[in-house]
């Protein structure tokens, strides 16, 4: 049986050595690749013939921009439209590669705790520094909450505090371990085909099957996730709770 | 875990940026301005349609009221003019109802004094009658001629009996 963990390799495709950095081009950043030209495609398309009414391909890019649009309306309110060309593409970006790596032999580089952890470390500090540029100081208020007693502040502020400071982990390490687990299940149920041959197979088959489907349901809810949470960290940067 | 391997970090990093970068400017140069600007106009088009039509529909409201206060004015007016017709035909049938009753009134009463005077007349001749005819029933009877003046004397008193 292959090993389960052997499709998270990363092989270089074309080496690229900076000095000491290795900066090979890889099949991570192939998936990556086709993940921006599948936004790309979806777009070109769909604002090719833009009409008042909207064709086909249309339909789909609007349904897309308004399904974020609307998060983050919802979330963040009409100051949070400023970042939504951000939002937009990260939603992208992670919808696009969690579902291209559910295509076989296809990469997940949303399997990897480098690229979701450099993410969500990138928002985590973009949405301090809005927090800061729009309330200064005041932003360590979020440490306190409003009206709770001042006796409360030694327990509450290093809870607040730690919360705060773990949402990169908590929002990196969602992505990461789902998409992993997702897939190592499926890795692990098909060479459970194979190994069991024609009649007991079949069993582990339509898990397998069953799984596939319930994998391609939470590449798109975990990209949904990633995005609210976002929204949600940016609705805290700017409202303060 | 591939995934914990550090040797990989620069490559995935680098070329996460590269991607996200472009994936950026995509949908700012692309997907902002094209859908962004289609639909923005669409929900303008959209709003602009429906105030039009909430104008219409107030100057048709509008039309519907005078309307329906032309249509009121006009009732009231042909019910006033009905009931000062009706009064005024009531007004003349009464005054002609009064002229002929009073006219027949006077009739009656002319030909109620002609048929007594008619029956007075009639009385006179039949008291002569009856008082010739006395007179004659007794002279044959007693065989002398009575009295005109005694025979007319009783027919007299036997009429009065009788009246």
């Amino acid at each position: 049986m292959a090993n389960p963990v052997e499709q998270f390799q990363i092989e270089p495709i074309v080496p690229i050595i900076v000095g000491p950095l290795d900066l090979s081009f890889t099949n991570s950043s192939l998936a990556m690749a086709f993940a921006v030209g599948a936004s790309a495609l979806i777009f070109y398309a769909g604002t090719r013939r833009l009409s008042l009414v909207p064709g086909r391909m249309q339909s789909v890019a609007e349904m897309m921009y308004e399904f974020v649009a609307n998060m983050v309306r919802d979330n963040v309110g009409k100051e949070g439209m400023k970042y939504f060309p951000f939002i937009f593409a990260l939603f992208l970006f992670v919808f696009f590669g969690n579902i291209l790596g559910m295509v076989p032999g296809n990469f997940t580089f949303t399997s990897h705790i480098a690229v979701t952890g450099a993410l969500a470390l990138a928002i985590f500090i973009a949405v301090t520094i809005i927090g800061f540029m729009r309330h200064g100081l005041g932003y360590l208020r979020m440490f306190f909450p409003r009206g709770a007693p001042i006796l409360t502040a030694p327990i509450l502020i290093p809870i607040e505090i730690i919360s705060y400071l773990s949402r990169p982990f908590s929002l990196s390490v969602r992505l990461f371990a789902n998409m992993t687990v997702g897939h190592i299940m499926l890795k692990v149920l098909a060479g459970f085909v194979v190994a069991l041959g024609l009649v007991g197979g079949v069993v582990p088959l339509v898990a397998v099957i069953g799984i596939t489907v319930l994998e391609f349901f939470i590449a798109a809810l975990q990209a949904y996730v990633f995005v609210i949470l976002t929204c949600i960290y940016l609705n805290d940067a700017i409202h303060m709770h | 875990m591939p995934q914990f391997d550090p040797s990989s970090f620069a490559s995935q990093i680098f070329w996460l940026a590269v991607a996200f970068f472009v994936l950026y400017q995509l949908v700012v140069k692309l997907v902002m301005p094209g859908l962004g600007g289609v639909m923005e106009s669409r929900q303008r088009t959209i709003d602009e349609d429906l105030a039009r039509a909430a104008d219409l529909k107030a100057r048709t409201d509008a039309a519907i009221e005078s309307y329906e206060a032309a249509l009121a004015d006009a009732r009231a007016k042909a019910q006033a003019v009905l009931r000062e017709t009706n009064e005024e035909l009531a007004r003349a049938a009464d005054a002609r109802n009064r002229e002929v009753s009073d006219a027949l009134a006077r009739r009656i009463e002319d030909g109620e004094a002609r048929i007594a005077a008619a029956r007075a007349e009639a009385l006179e001749g039949v008291r002569d009658v009856a008082a010739d005819v006395a007179s004659a029933v007794t002279g044959k009877l007693m065989g002398e001629a009575v009295d005109e003046t005694a025979a007319r004397q009783s027919v007299d008193a036997v009429m009065r009996e009788a009246r």
